[in-house]
């Protein structure tokens, strides 16, 4: 599905990533940790086109196409989704018309039919149900007003919108309570399929107790340092990353 | 009408067509002006015969017509004098009214109609009587080329409420509009306007706050890809505790020019006065101009004042993000552009 080949990525000209490689197959969820500063925000945003996150080197090859080749928005076309961080806040736009829009656009690209608001709205009431995202999202605005961690929802709620073959959520589960952190899990495991992927970028083991990831990746130096299976986050988040 | 019948005329000849050395005309490229036929005196149209609403006021080319549902009133124009400006004399140039609003008005239509190849002015006093409620929406309509000058001066009572919707509908005009404002005590103000700019459109307010409780609440968005917009105002704050909002929004594009040039008034003795402009410009071509220059000018101890202004692009980041959901660059700058507008219009309800 992803294959990253010694990937090299600066912002304003300080190198942040070093010939970082990951292979994630279709079907699977890998888990990206690392202490703060390590590149994986850095890794989420050069995959979703961000034009500060100049690539110097290596490849990235999405679905045998690359990737880096593509506009941010053709890469969601093409089936990638990046959830952020920190979602901007965009006051003045309804979160029911930009998803539509996004939906749309997709639709669009993609060779299928776009819809109007009154055919998108019993789609979007299905999507807010799966995601298990607060009703009322379909009556806010996009992020604006909202909490850091009904954002993070929000973001989750776009994914099952666009349905796309690739995930990166990046830090998903900050500023999540308990009770939000559980509704996130259960959409990420929802969204699990053989024809699917998911990087799952996080500092904590709390939210791989309820996605239990196929790998585990430890990002150090803006490199891939150690990698194993579900048990690595648990020794991390016993001993660190200081060892 | 004859150039006598024009109390501005001498004065106008004396001053000259205004240029960027006068202080209050410095944002805006006056060249547009000296092009025009100019006929500062002006020449009325007789006005169209087409059906009138009983509360609705008609003004084409300077001429009025007016709804059976008002009553007119006495009032004494001021003389055009050393400190009368451009706008004022040249919206001497056409008919004039007064009307008072009383209690019982509700709502009243405003169309303002240039249709001439050359100038038209005109002058229009509303009174609204003390507690009256009024919903006054105001059109203005030109023909590509004309050059129109509007003098509105509203008075309201102690207790009257006015909420002005105000569109001005055609880009490729000179439309010079004067609003002055005097409001007694708890009287309220809200004014909200949207233009796409013109040829030149400048557009001053002078509001008086005169007695305790009045208010203001001013929204303004012009959307501009070619041409002029201007927005002056003047708010001064006469009582104690008053209360004024200025919400001044623009998006130049092309090789457009916009600006803002506002400065509140806090008078000795207006302890309480609650003051707040906010001035927003995106300026989205690299030929377009922006200018904004937000004053304050305090003589109170007790007051609450601030202003911001901020002229800027698109947000990278918000760009980036509606990208990242799928929205190419062309839609993505829309959207964008549109959330910024609605700040405004939201509050114009329909038309």
């Amino acid at each position: 599905m992803l294959t990253i080949t010694d990937l090299s990525v600066s912002v304003a000209d300080q190198p942040i990533l070093d010939r970082l490689s990951l292979h994630v197959p279709a079907g699977q969820i890998h888990a990206l940790m690392g202490p703060n500063g390590s590149g994986k925000s850095t890794l989420a945003k050069t995959l979703a086109g961000h034009p500060a996150y100049v690539v110097t080197g290596g490849s990235v090859t999405y679905q045998g196409r690359d990737l880096l080749a593509l506009e941010p928005e053709s890469r969601v076309h093409a089936g990638v989704f990046v959830g952020f961080q920190y979602p901007v806040e965009v006051p003045g736009v309804a979160n029911a018309e930009f998803l539509r829009l996004a939906y749309n656009a997709k639709a669009k690209a993609t060779g299928g039919k776009e819809i109007s608001a009154k055919e998108f709205a019993p789609i979007l009431a299905e999507r807010i149900r799966q995601s298990e995202a607060p009703a009322d999202f379909d009556q806010r605005e996009l992020n604006a007003g909202m909490s850091g961690g009904q954002r993070k929802r929000n973001e989750i709620l776009q994914m099952f919108v666009l349905e796309p073959a690739l995930a990166i959520l990046d830090e998903t589960d900050s500023g999540l309570d308990i009770d939000a952190i559980k509704a996130v899990a259960r959409g990420i495991n929802a969204f699990r399929r053989a024809d699917r992927a998911v990087v799952l970028i996080t500092h904590f083991q709390r939210l791989l107790e309820m996605v239990v990831p196929d790998r585990v990746h430890v990002l150090k130096g803006g490199r891939i340092v150690a990698s194993g299976g579900p048990e690595l986050a648990t020794v991390l988040e016993a001993e660190g990353y200081g060892r | 009408m004859t150039a006598a019948a024009n109390p501005g005329a001498a004065r106008l000849r004396v001053l000259g067509p205004p240029t960027r050395a006068l202080e209050d005309w410095r944002f805006v490229d006056c060249s547009v002006i000296e092009k025009l036929p100019g006929n500062a005196d002006g020449s009325p149209l007789e006005a169209a015969a087409d059906a009138l609403g009983e509360q609705s006021i008609v003004i084409s080319d300077g001429a009025f017509r007016i709804g059976s549902g008002f009553t007119s009133i006495p009032v004494v124009w001021p003389e055009a004098s050393a400190e009368t400006d451009h706008q004022r004399l040249w919206a001497m140039g056409g008919g004039s009214a007064a009307i008072r609003l009383s209690r019982e008005v509700g709502k009243v239509q405003l169309r303002t109609n240039s249709s001439s190849a050359g100038s038209s002015g005109w002058r229009l006093h509303l009174d609204l009587v003390a507690g009256a409620a009024v919903e006054l929406r105001i059109d203005h309509h030109h023909v590509p080329g004309v050059w129109a000058s509007g003098w509105l001066d509203l008075r309201l009572g102690r207790g009257a409420q006015l909420r002005v919707i105000e569109r001005h509908h055609d880009a490729s005009a000179v439309s010079l509009i004067t609003v002055g404002s005097h409001l007694a005590q708890d009287a309220k103000l809200t004014w909200t306007g949207h233009s796409t700019g013109g040829t030149l459109l400048r557009q001053r307010f002078e509001v008086v706050l005169a007695e305790p409780g009045a208010e203001l609440d001013l929204a303004l968005i012009d959307v501009v890809g070619s041409g002029q917009a201007h927005r002056v105002s003047r708010i001064t704050h006469a009582a104690r505790d008053t209360c004024s909002r200025q919400l001044i929004k623009a998006i130049a594009d092309g090789h457009s020019a916009v600006s803002c040039d506002a400065l509140i008034t806090i008078r000795p003795g207006a302890d309480g006065s609650d003051a707040e402009l906010q001035n927003r410009t995106l300026v989205l071509s690299p030929t377009a101009r922006a200018d904004t220059r937000p004053q304050l000018d305090i003589h109170a101890d007790e007051v609450k004042a601030a202003h911001g202004a901020t002229i800027g692009q698109l947000a990278g980041d918000e760009l980036l993000y509606l990208r990242s959901r799928g929205l190419d660059v062309v839609a993505a700058r829309s959207l964008l552009a549109q959330a910024f507008i609605s700040e405004v219009t939201s509050r114009m309800g329909q038309p």
